[in-house]
């Protein structure tokens, strides 16, 4: 279980997230909704240590985590896909996932784990060898998800997974998700601005505005919410 | 024609001491986006540090090994002192004074401990008399032996960044350094892996050229480092095979310049070529701009 407890992050005077706490439970789809600039990238960047903490803790599996670096909490079994496809560029498709698989705390052989990646989405066997940079929007995302689960971490944070991506892409990569949640019972951190969307595969939601939660609660119910109550998050 | 093969000989031989220096420049600029421009005096430092060990009637191998350990122990500190913390400000442009400063000291320190009188460097790998003969032109076995160590050095690296785990996260962490974080590779720990190797291929390079021109002095370095920088980004900064490439292509126009115009003219061409080239092609011959996008 992920838990974080009265989170705040801070840039110079700038406050990005306000006393947050929130709770990531093993094959559970939790989704971080708000506007762009809520603190959704903040929160997540905190929770994987690639931005300071301010003040509160986070905890993997009970563990204080919140003063380890980054390549510490990966290797505990926490992942982390970025936002804005972020991938090694010059690196072909399968030395993406080899430099995802080599440092991680993962047993096992790689080709075995390299064939699991292929089998969710073969068109990246067909591109093993082409550089990342050369792959197109969709192929990118979803060699960013492939790279964050061939280690099979045990908590995976989404950020933004469906940016300026073609709605037969997205559907299919909201779908792998939800499976990968159901059958391996990772723990995922979905972060959001299309709210309609996210609230379909999560299960539960957290509502963000200028860096605090404003609502809570099972995704189905706020799928239901005042649609004035969520768009007021939004502005 | 032997003239000219000589000096094209002579040349290639620098040249890949130069691709050496290169080397050592662009994987520490791999590493961290900075130009350690310290390197030239840990260069001088090892060459200094084997003359006088060997002085002091210290074997070759020993004497050899302390003088790149120790490079590489000063390369690790140079880190620690002119790179981690300005790099840590976003776009500060300090380590350029920092690293230069932080040589400049090292150099300082070696006039006050070793004298700023050139010391001489005994001839280890052959005597500067060995030749063969091929072709009809008469080839040095020192810058043969110098040739064969520089450009195996530089295709080892080269094997290694490609080939091996290491080399990956070398180039991941070129890349995105917050990326490769967060795929659990310790980046800290790459950085100085890269500066404490980028210290001992200086070494080499250091020790190499003392054997072929047979004296040190403090200011060695210095100029070196200049070429070796040159070198970098004729052939792309951050690409072994540039470096090489660049490496061989200044230490022949050098010798031939030498040779045919004026020796006063030897480093200055060096400046012309760079020139020419950021004018041209400023990502080098053979770079990938896009290893410079941040």
């Amino acid at each position: 279980m992920l838990e974080v407890r009265n989170l705040a992050v801070r840039y110079g005077a700038i406050e990005a997230v306000r006393g947050v706490s929130l709770t990531a439970r093993p094959g559970v789809i939790t989704a971080v909704l708000g506007a762009n600039s809520a603190g959704k990238s903040s929160l997540l960047k905190a929770i994987s240590g690639l931005v300071p903490v301010a003040s509160g803790e986070i905890r993997l599996d009970g563990e204080d985590i919140t003063a380890l670096p980054p390549h510490r909490r990966a290797r505990a079994g926490l992942a982390h896909a970025l936002e804005g496809r972020r991938l090694f560029h010059p690196l072909s498709v399968e030395e993406n996932l080899r430099l995802a698989w080599d440092f991680s705390a993962a047993t096992g052989s790689f080709e075995a784990a390299l064939a699991t990646a292929f089998g969710s989405f073969p068109v990246l066997k067909e591109r093993r060898h082409s550089p990342a940079r050369t792959l197109s929007g969709g192929q990118q995302q979803m060699l960013i998800l492939s790279c964050s689960l061939i280690r099979r971490p045990k908590y995976l944070l989404l950020d933004e997974p469906s940016l300026g991506l073609a709605p037969i892409v997205v559907q299919q990569i909201f779908r792998f998700i939800g499976a990968v949640a159901r059958e391996r019972g990772t723990a995922v951190l979905l972060s959001e601005q299309m709210a309609s969307l996210a609230l379909k595969v999560a299960d539960y939601g957290y509502l963000l505005r200028r860096g605090q939660w404003v609502r809570e609660g099972p995704a189905a119910e706020l799928a239901r919410a005042d649609v004035q109550e969520l768009s007021a998050a939004y502005l | 024609m032997d003239f000219a093969l000589q000096l094209i000989f002579a040349g290639i031989s620098v040249g890949a001491v130069y691709a050496l220096i290169a080397v050592g420049l662009s994987l520490t600029f791999l590493a961290t986006r900075v130009i350690n421009f310290g390197q030239g005096s840990l260069l001088m430092l090892a060459a200094m540090v084997m003359a006088a060990l060997l002085a002091s009637g210290m074997g070759i191998v020993p004497a050899a090994l302390s003088a790149l350990g120790l490079a590489a122990i000063l390369m690790v500190g140079v880190e620690a002192v002119a790179v981690r913390p300005l790099a840590q400000r976003a776009g500060s442009m300090g380590w350029v004074v920092s690293t230069l400063g932080m040589g400049i000291l090292l150099q300082g320190f070696a006039a006050k401990f070793f004298g700023s009188q050139a010391v001489a460097f005994p001839s280890v790998l052959f005597s500067s008399e060995d030749f063969i003969t091929l072709l009809g032109v008469r080839l040095s076995l020192q810058y043969l032996a110098v040739l064969a160590l520089s450009v195996v050095l530089v295709l080892l690296l080269e094997l290694i960044l490609r080939r091996t785990q290491w080399g990956r996260a070398v180039r991941a962490v070129a890349h995105d350094p917050e990326l490769a974080s967060l795929m659990a590779v310790p980046v800290r720990r790459v950085v100085l892996v890269c500066f404490a190797l980028s210290g001992v291929l200086a070494g080499v390079a250091g020790l190499l050229v003392a054997q072929i021109t047979g004296t040190v002095d403090p200011a060695f370095g210095f100029n070196l480092m200049v070429l070796g920088f040159v070198a970098a980004v004729v052939g792309g900064i951050g690409n072994t095979f540039g470096a090489l490439v660049g490496g061989i292509a200044i230490g022949v126009i050098e010798k031939l310049v030498g040779g045919y115009i004026s020796t006063a003219a030897e480093h200055g061409i060096a400046f012309a070529v760079l020139m020419a080239i950021l004018a041209v092609r400023p990502q080098g011959l053979f770079g990938r701009s896009e290893l410079l996008k941040a």
